[in-house]
């Protein structure tokens, strides 16, 4: 049982339980204050009747053209509330948002190669590896880009796997 | 990052502008040195050329030379923008100049960096009045973004009605509309600024050819309009407006749903009652897993009045969020609903509730405990029984009310863990409603759950059976595991304050079952045995809890018994930030301040993070056991955080506009307010220039004396922004409004109570100790949690303790920050006004800590002697020594005052032989040191001892080297007199006989009789260091373990870890830890008294 509300300022001083988790990064406030004020539509933050917040989706729209998509940022459920299908649930909304309000012809999000839990999970929620980004977490690690075609593309050309790697400076949006 | 160049690249292809590229390279590689060297060329080659100066500007500020070097080059700048881009002035140009909102935007980096933002802000204003045609509008805008960086919100409101005058673009309406809004909210603005809004809204609307047309302004533009009326309370005019835009098609950032819930708000705002319970019933059939809707909906059709919870109460946080009614309609919504239930309007929606209530669940839940209904669906169904059992019960007590339902709270929560109990967060999910159990109920739910709790071990041993030999756990056997430890933590939640003798052997006896489950997990993963972990460390912890206050062996045991079990769990699943925060605070209690620092680290805590949980969790640790390394590396990180936010802010302020996403620039502001008069933020400070000065007070007085100064002028600016400083120190204020608590205390253990005063200061660590030894009053617990646990305790206005809380904080604040103050003024610098005005800080520091000292400093012997909390006795030496401090300064600047002088000196002595004789005796009741053999100092010992030093002998060592010069200019000026006297007099009056001319050798003497005692101490504490290496206490320790026959965890570590090896381990660090914090506190104490010499 989960609300899922607007994600707002007030919610950083608050989010440690789900961010003191290893796999969770905390950035600076500039970071999340973009995305705020950029796209508060895609900041989503799901509280449980205590209160308590149980995880949150970050994404954006960006793109033009057909590569016009939503981009999940950052998904992360706090330990205590996992197996529960939360993330799940969140990716769920953030998609209706990329085609209800941006009308986006797909959703992307990028991975660590080595995140096998992440990746599973991501192929389970429809999403597939279109290419591997080289030196993307710097020179520790390479990620997926991993795609899932939204109504507007219906013949899912936008996750057609790309035959070759690429770097960073070739990807079309930050 | 250098501002937006666009206009500056128009001119690529000049020479000038080629030179831009590598500037900008440099910069963004840090290269800041070559940025200067190829700036400075570029500038000299192309000396009008205004990009190129003003990016020359910023290669100076990177480079730390903002004031005056940058700042001089960007004043030439604007200047020159004005001369050439105000009337007839050559705009554009091979050269550059004239305005460019790209150079604007590159020399507010430099602007920023020296915060001299409103220069550029007036500058601006002059510039954009001049301009004329297109370029007016760049300038406005220019100008906008400038007082958007000062949030001057009415400027901000002025310069947007001229961008639509010039422009006719509605946006700029809403631009005008969200200042003015801001105006209101942030107490600036009376009623009429949101009349003008709304008249301004409608303009807007009529421009845009109606709400259909609003959503081009912005995605937040309806609901900017929206909020201002409705903070009008003209709510049904919001609802109309808010429907047509549906109606029309207006774009909003908001989805269907969470309009409906607005709509929802709005109707309840006007007094619809049916209408919004109309809107959540539709709401929640499609929605069923939304607790808070149904939450909602239940208040309105069932709870009677007065039943809300805390969560109703509101909260401590700055006023603007609170007050948008459209980001989380519900938060609202939910307030609304009790008010109106308060107020008996609900009386009529009421009749039939229940089974309309009932009527919704059995849509929302057609098939409750299907296979299919899915594990967030089966959740929801509980936790909403659970929530109207809560609701009803209450009610069905009246002749009149209605029915409670089937079964007792113990069935359903049994029925819930039959359902759900592997679910991880089960047990935090029933946490709030067993305080609905009655000692009865309680007793019947243990009983059945302990008879569950074995059938589910029965189960699990024979899947763990059948698995034996396979390397990866089913899930069907994690869920039997799962299942087991829910019964066991709700069950030891039903009796926490009375546990069962057997609950911590109980759960040892599942964890050693159990480990095979930690299989398979990647190392930064928490796996699902963690919770277990955690709940035998709590286990112990209340086991041996009601011993505290009369066995301080018992303490010590029970806590190293916590201690080895969170230790082992973190061999196991080594990044569990609930282990690591538990262990790093035990370490740091126990004066083991590198392992405290070290775990606390291991959590990669940062930015936000430091004001959330650093300095409440970390720097009091730190600064207790004196390391003042770490303390002082923490405070510069949590500075650089704020000042990185008041650099950023008003850019990340500005930036809302520009998108339309007006609810934010709220938000913004509100953050912008909360970190600004942060509580933690002040007492971070106060701490941080204390910690310099100690640390540099053992090289001497003057540069001590220096550094004092440099720090109080930190400090004071840091107090003077905003209305924090006023707020903290006032003691008028007493309310603590207007300043903000940061604190997450649901960070910390529920056994770990979280200390108000002097929280982020090295006495909290001692008060927590002086807590363990005082009777258990099971304090802070309510129901099954403990007030601190829940998300954002601290802001609560319902919780009585959370409002204690804020106001010791802001007290135990209020005192350090005075206290460097004082200190700086004792040891002569700037802020020394003499006597007078010490002795006026010093009542001020005084009164801050509750003791009343305009009858004089005798207040302070009488808090001193006799029982009481150490970290209050240490806190009433300082202010005792600053108290005397102030009497000498007035006799050595002629003021008289000999009288009290000698008072003064005479209480000090006694409170120094007091210190020394009582606290320090092992042999007397409340003494710090008991026997060494035992458990070394006891627990609290070694940072009793280590803040004695750092805040008693240190602090005053520094007070009396300054007495010297005192003692000196005092016998000067009596000799002078006496020479005066001995040749006529000189017409002046003998002195009064309350001001007795005070002997000089007497300073002399309380000050060498000081550093004699105290070299005393340091002699009886030495060999106590060099006596006990870490490995020989270790063994002491686990000897008196053994003799007492509290090995209670040894199943734990023998089992796991193969024998005791993990036991002497973890004692081990903590006496090395203890012998390295009692070593550094001695080598302190010798250099400060070496002062004294």
């Amino acid at each position: 049982m989960c609300s899922v509300r607007s994600f707002v300022t007030d919610d950083l001083f608050n989010f440690n339980h789900v961010n003191l988790d290893m796999l969770t990064e905390t950035y600076n406030l500039p970071f999340y204050l973009k995305y705020l004020s950029h796209w508060p539509e895609y900041f989503l933050s799901s509280s449980s009747p205590n209160g308590e917040c149980m995880g949150y989706i970050m994404g954006k729209a960006e793109g033009v053209g057909e590569n016009w998509h939503g981009h999940i940022s950052a998904v992360t459920v706090a330990p205590n509330y996992r197996r529960l299908g939360l993330a799940a649930m969140l990716i769920d909304v953030l998609e209706v948002i990329t085609e209800e309000v941006h009308d986006g012809y797909f959703v992307d999000l990028f991975v660590r190669v080595s995140n096998l839990l992440a990746i599973n999970m991501y192929k389970k929620f429809g999403y597939t590896v279109y290419r591997r980004v080289l030196g993307y977490y710097g020179a520790e690690e390479d990620a997926f880009d991993m795609r899932k075609a939204m109504g507007r593309d219906p013949h899912k050309k936008s996750m057609v796997p790309l035959d070759h790697p690429v770097y960073p400076e070739d990807l079309e949006c930050d | 990052m250098y501002g937006d160049n666009s206009s500056m690249l128009i001119q690529e292809g000049t020479g000038a502008s080629r030179k831009l590229g590598p500037i900008y390279d440099a910069l963004e590689h840090k290269q800041y040195k070559l940025a200067y060297k190829l700036a400075k060329q570029a500038t000299q080659k192309y000396p009008k050329h205004l990009g190129l100066r003003a990016l020359y500007a910023v290669t100076l500020e990177r480079l730390g030379k903002v004031d005056p070097e940058g700042l001089e080059v960007g004043r030439l700048v604007l200047r020159e923008m004005r001369n050439t881009g105000g009337p007839g002035g050559k705009t554009g140009g091979e050269n550059g100049s004239g305005l460019d909102e790209g150079v604007v935007n590159t020399l507010t980096i430099v602007f920023k960096a020296a915060r001299r933002l409103d220069e550029l802000q007036s500058t601006m204003e002059v510039i954009a009045s001049e301009a004329k045609g297109p370029e007016s509008v760049g300038a406005h805008r220019s100008l906008f973004n400038a007082c958007a960086r000062t949030f001057s919100f009415l400027k901000m409101q002025q310069c947007a009605m001229k961008l639509f005058k010039k422009t006719q673009d509605e946006t700029y309406l809403f631009w005008a509309v969200t200042s003015a809004y801001l105006q209101h909210n942030s107490g600036g603005g009376a009623a009429h600024v949101l009349a003008l809004a709304e008249t301004v809204c409608r303009k807007a609307v009529e421009g845009a050819g109606g709400m259909g047309g609003v959503g081009a302004c912005g995605p937040d533009a309806v609901l900017i309009y929206v909020e201002v009326l409705f903070a009008q309370g003209k709510t049904a005019e919001a609802m109309r407006a808010l429907r047509e835009a549906r109606e029309k098609g207006a774009k909003t950032r908001l989805m269907g749903s969470q309009a409906n819930m607005l709509e929802c708000a709005l109707c309840l705002g006007e007094g619809d009652a049916a209408g919004a319970a109309r809107l959540l019933e539709e709401h929640v059939k499609q929605n069923p897993e939304d607790w808070h809707a149904f939450r909602v909906l239940a208040m309105l059709l069932v709870a009677g009045p007065g039943e809300c919870g805390d969560e109703c109460g509101g909260s401590h946080l700055p006023q603007t969020m609170d007050a948008v009614v459209s980001v989380n309609p519900l938060d609202k919504a939910e307030r609304m609903a009790a008010d109106m239930g308060r107020g008996g309007d609900l009386a009529a929606l009421r009749q039939g509730g229940v089974e309309r209530m009932e009527r919704v669940m059995e849509e929302a839940f057609p098939a409750p405990g299907d296979e299919g209904e899915g594990k967030r669906r089966a959740r929801a169904r509980h936790l909403i029984g659970l929530d109207l059992h809560a609701r009803l019960r209450p009610l069905s007590r009246h002749p009149d009310g209605p029915p409670a339902g089937n079964g007792g709270p113990a069935s359903k929560v049994l029925s819930f863990w039959r359902d759900c109990g592997s679910n991880i967060s089960f047990a935090s999910d029933v946490a709030d409603h067993l305080d609905l159990f009655t000692e009865e109920e309680a007793e019947e739910a243990r009983g059945q759950l302990s008879r569950e709790f074995e059938a589910m071990l029965a189960e699990l041993e024979k899947e763990l059976g059948e698995a034996e030999g396979e390397n990866n756990v089913s899930s069907r056997t994690k869920k039997a595991f799962c299942k087991a430890l829910s019964a066991l933590e709700v069950n030891f939640a039903l009796c926490r304050s009375r546990p069962a003798a057997n609950a911590a052997e109980e759960s040892i006896g599942l964890f050693r079952r159990c480990v095979d489950l930690y299989r398979g997990y990647d190392e930064r993963e928490n796996t699902i045995a963690d919770p277990l972990v955690s709940l035998i460390a709590s286990q112990v912890y209340w086991r041996g809890r009601p011993a505290f206050a009369s066995d301080p062996c018992r303490r010590m045991h029970t806590l190293l018994n916590v201690l080895v079990v969170l230790s082992s769990g973190v061999d196991l699943s080594p990044y569990n930030s609930e282990m690591l925060l538990s262990l790093s605070l035990l370490f740091g209690h126990l004066g083991a301040s590198e392992l405290c620092s070290d775990l606390f680290w291991k959590l990669d805590v940062k930015y936000v993070q430091l004001e959330t949980i650093g300095a409440h969790v970390l720097l009091p640790c730190l600064l207790a056991s004196g390391n003042e390394r770490e303390a002082s590396k923490f405070c510069d990180r949590h500075q650089a955080f704020h000042l990185d936010h008041n650099r950023n802010a008003g850019d990340t302020f500005a930036m809302t506009f520009a998108q339309g996403t007006f609810l934010e620039s709220v938000d913004f502001n509100g953050l912008r307010s909360r970190l600004r008069d942060s509580a933690t933020r002040f007492a971070v400070a106060a701490e941080r220039a204390a910690t310099r000065v100690l640390a540099k007070g053992a090289q001497g007085l003057s540069q001590a004396a220096q550094v004092a100064q440099v720090e109080r002028r930190e400090l004071d600016e840091v107090l003077s922004e905003g209305l924090g400083g006023d707020v903290l120190l006032d003691e008028a204020e007493a309310g603590s409004g207007g300043l903000h608590f940061n604190q997450d205390l649901s960070v910390r253990p529920e056994w770990f109570r979280p200390v108000a005063e002097g929280a982020a200061g090295p006495a909290g660590v001692l008060r927590w100790w002086d807590d363990l030894e005082a009777e258990d009053s099971n304090q802070g617990r309510q129901g099954a949690a403990f007030w601190w646990s829940k998300p954002n305790a601290c802001n609560s206005l319902g919780e009585e303790r959370a409002s204690e809380y804020r106001q010791g904080y802001r007290r135990g604040a209020a005192y350090r920050c005075e206290l460097a103050r004082c200190l700086e003024a004792a040891l002569g610098g700037e802020g020394c006004g003499g006597g007078a005005a010490l002795r006026a800080g010093v009542e001020r520091a005084a009164r801050s800590l509750g003791l009343d000292l305009s009858s004089g400093p005798g207040a302070l012997d009488a808090s001193l002697v006799g029982p009481g909390e150490t970290a209050r006795k240490l806190q009433v030496m300082q202010l005792a020594a600053l108290a005397v401090t102030a009497n000498l300064l007035d006799c050595a600047s002629g003021a008289g005052g000999g009288q009290a002088l000698e008072q003064g000196l005479s209480a000090l002595e006694r409170n120094v032989d007091y210190a020394v004789d009582q606290l320090f005796a092992s042999d007397v009741k409340g003494g710090l040191l008991p026997d060494p053999s035992l458990c070394f100092f006891g627990g609290k010992g070694v940072v009793a001892v280590s803040t004695y030093v750092r805040e008693v002998v240190a602090f005053h060592s520094l007070v009396y080297a300054r007495w010297s010069d005192l003692a000196g200019e005092l016998k000067k000026r009596q000799r002078k007199e006496k020479r005066k006297q001995a040749k006529g007099g000189g017409g002046s009056e003998p002195p009064p006989p309350s001001s007795a001319s005070p002997d000089p050798k007497r300073v002399r003497d309380v000050v060498e009789r000081f550093r004699d005692r105290h070299a005393v101490l340091g002699a009886r504490l030495e060999p106590l260091c060099a006596q006990h290496d870490a490995k020989s206490l270790a063994s002491a320790w686990l000897d008196s373990f053994r003799q007492s026959g509290e090995l209670s965890c040894e199943g734990l570590s023998r089992q796991e870890l193969g024998d005791l090896g993990k036991y002497e381990d973890v004692l081990c660090g903590v006496a090395e830890g203890q012998v390295g914090t009692l070593k550094v506190a001695l080598d302190r104490m010798a250099k400060f008294l070496g002062l004294l010499k």
